[in-house]
């Protein structure tokens, strides 16, 4: 195996894990503990699963709640994933309307969000394959590799030099977009479930309805791809800083 | 060489930035998990989640209230669709209805039930001979069923089949023995649900396959299906109301003929019995083997 150093270039300061979700319904306004009331508190308190089943017994808000919780993670996921935010509005809705046409056969001892985000995947996917596939951009033509077989990355023998620019600013925020959106889609996706939605391997293999031993290797391919793409974009723009 | 979906040659991580990204997924990327790693996997761990961490800078921006909107607006507009396509106005669903009718000429729906009767009319037939098919193959083989049975009752009868007085009157017997199979089903040498029905054998000596004559075995009739529902309390009771189907003919040497009607008794009323035999007495057979 021949490990080939990777440029990472200047990496955020401290270490950059997915954020847990925040207690959902406040949605993105800060509301002090006094301002709540006690029907907002006991939406809050309710999970998922409890929202969807109330939904079923025919209370709609609980839908809108349900909607409104994962309305920035899914839109998230769904923008890094299509590259578009109106393709992502798009499939959120889709996604949603088949929450609702498919609550019904949910079941209740499992866990809603691997759900949620299983059908967010499958229309992405139907969204990718209706409207054509992406710019394919090579993600190696200006590295060196071996000719014969896979191509190895070791990220400890990358150059990475100190993070010293702990904003992130346009220009890195440009050339991560340039990046992930030039991946594979497969590999996008299994990258994005994986990374922001933190699903297990079981989960995602759940979700992807693909082998387990496939999920572990299409993800240990899509960081490497990442890791290479990222080298070759900062290379091809000029910045050794990442900036 | 291994080629990925854009035909581009993949690539893999190292073996040790695997174990390590396994731990992390596994883990849920808990920012814990990087202290409980031994210390030589730790930079390692440190490095790939700076890495994916640059993910966080893609640009995205947070939903907002129009997009719930938008989404609930959506179910309902489907929900109000599907709504309208299950509901059915009555005086346009007759109006269609007569639409439809009017749209369909004279010669149209002749053709089509002219058709139709042609097809019936050779379908039919050829159902109702499959199926008059497998019910005779049905008789054949609960009959050869009842001729095992018989030997298997002779054998251990010294060679004497059951056997009942049947005649004219208790006092003229005209045929000495008929054949009686209800023993046959109560010492279970032939199950109920095997049409054993009364036989006939004119000869009371000697063993039953010495016998000449043909032995009647019926199917589908009413003492028959008595047996079958355990209602028979003597076997030979007169089997009224049958409904001349036809009965099956067992002879000697194994070969099945069909009697075609049934013996029709001077009064009107249809028996299967042997012809001439007007009387016959019940429970007249060997009870204890002979081994």
């Amino acid at each position: 195996m021949t490990a080939i150093p990777l440029q990472l270039g200047s990496l955020p300061l401290g270490l950059p894990f997915p954020r847990r979700r925040q207690p959902a319904s406040a949605g993105s306004r800060i509301i002090s503990r006094s301002e709540r009331t006690a029907t907002e508190r006991a939406v809050q308190e309710r999970t998922d699963e409890s929202l969807l089943a109330e939904y079923l017994r025919g209370d709609r808000s609980a839908f809108r709640h349900l909607i409104s919780r994962y309305r920035d993670e899914l839109l998230h996921f769904l923008t890094r994933f299509l590259g578009s935010r109106a393709a992502a509005e798009d499939v959120f809705q889709e996604t949603f309307l088949q929450v609702h046409l498919s609550a019904d056969r949910f079941d209740p001892s499992r866990r809603f969000k691997p759900w949620l985000f299983t059908i967010a995947a499958n229309k992405a996917r139907d969204h990718h394959r209706k409207y054509g596939k992406r710019r394919a951009v090579s993600l190696s033509t200006t590295i060196s590799h071996d000719e014969q077989g896979q191509r190895y990355v070791d990220l400890m023998e990358a150059d990475l030099p100190s993070p010293e620019a702990p904003v992130v600013d346009a220009e890195r925020s440009r050339l991560v977009k340039t990046v992930v959106d030039a991946m594979p889609a497969h590999l996008r996706e299994i990258l994005l479930l994986s990374y922001f939605q933190r699903l297990s391997y079981n989960q995602i293999a759940d979700a992807l309805e693909i082998p387990l031993g496939t999920v572990k290797s299409r993800l240990h391919t899509a960081v490497a791809t990442f890791a290479r793409a990222w080298t070759a974009a900062r290379i091809e723009d000029g910045t050794q800083d990442g900036r | 060489m291994n080629m990925n979906r854009s035909g581009e040659t993949p690539f893999e991580l190292s073996g040790d930035d695997q174990r390590v990204l396994d731990a992390l997924v596994e883990s849920g990327f808990d920012p814990q998990i990087l202290e409980r790693m031994p210390a030589s996997d730790r930079p390692r761990g440190e490095r790939l989640v700076h890495l994916l961490g640059l993910l966080r800078d893609y640009p995205v921006e947070d939903g907002d209230e129009t997009l719930i909107h938008a989404t609930l607006a959506g179910i309902d507009r489907y929900e109000s669709a599907r709504a309208q396509r299950m509901s059915i106005d009555p005086a346009e669903s007759r109006d269609l209805q007569a639409k439809r009718f009017r749209r369909l000429p004279l010669p149209s729906v002749i053709s089509v039930a002219a058709t139709i009767l042609i097809g019936a009319s050779i379908i039919l037939p050829i159902l109702h001979n499959l199926r008059q098919e497998q019910l005779d193959m049905k008789r054949l083989n609960n009959l050869r069923y009842v001729t095992h049975a018989v030997d298997s009752y002779a054998s251990d009868y010294d060679g004497t089949i059951p056997t009942a007085r049947a005649g004219l009157s208790q006092m003229v017997t005209a045929v000495a023995d008929a054949i009686n199979l209800t023993p046959l089903v109560e010492q279970q040498y032939c199950r109920i649900n095997q049409p054993p029905a009364r036989g006939y054998q004119p000869s009371s000596t000697g063993p039953w396959y010495q016998s000449n004559m043909v032995l009647f075995l019926g199917d589908r009739n009413p003492i028959m299906d008595a047996i079958r529902q355990r209602r028979l309390d003597s076997p030979l009771l007169i089997s009224l109301g049958h409904d001349r189907a036809r009965h099956n003919i067992l002879t000697q040497d194994g070969a099945i003929l069909w009697l075609d009607q049934p013996q029709i008794r001077p009064d009107s009323t249809r028996l299967w019995r042997p012809r001439g035999v007007l009387w016959l007495a019940d429970d007249i057979y060997p009870r204890q083997p002979s081994r």
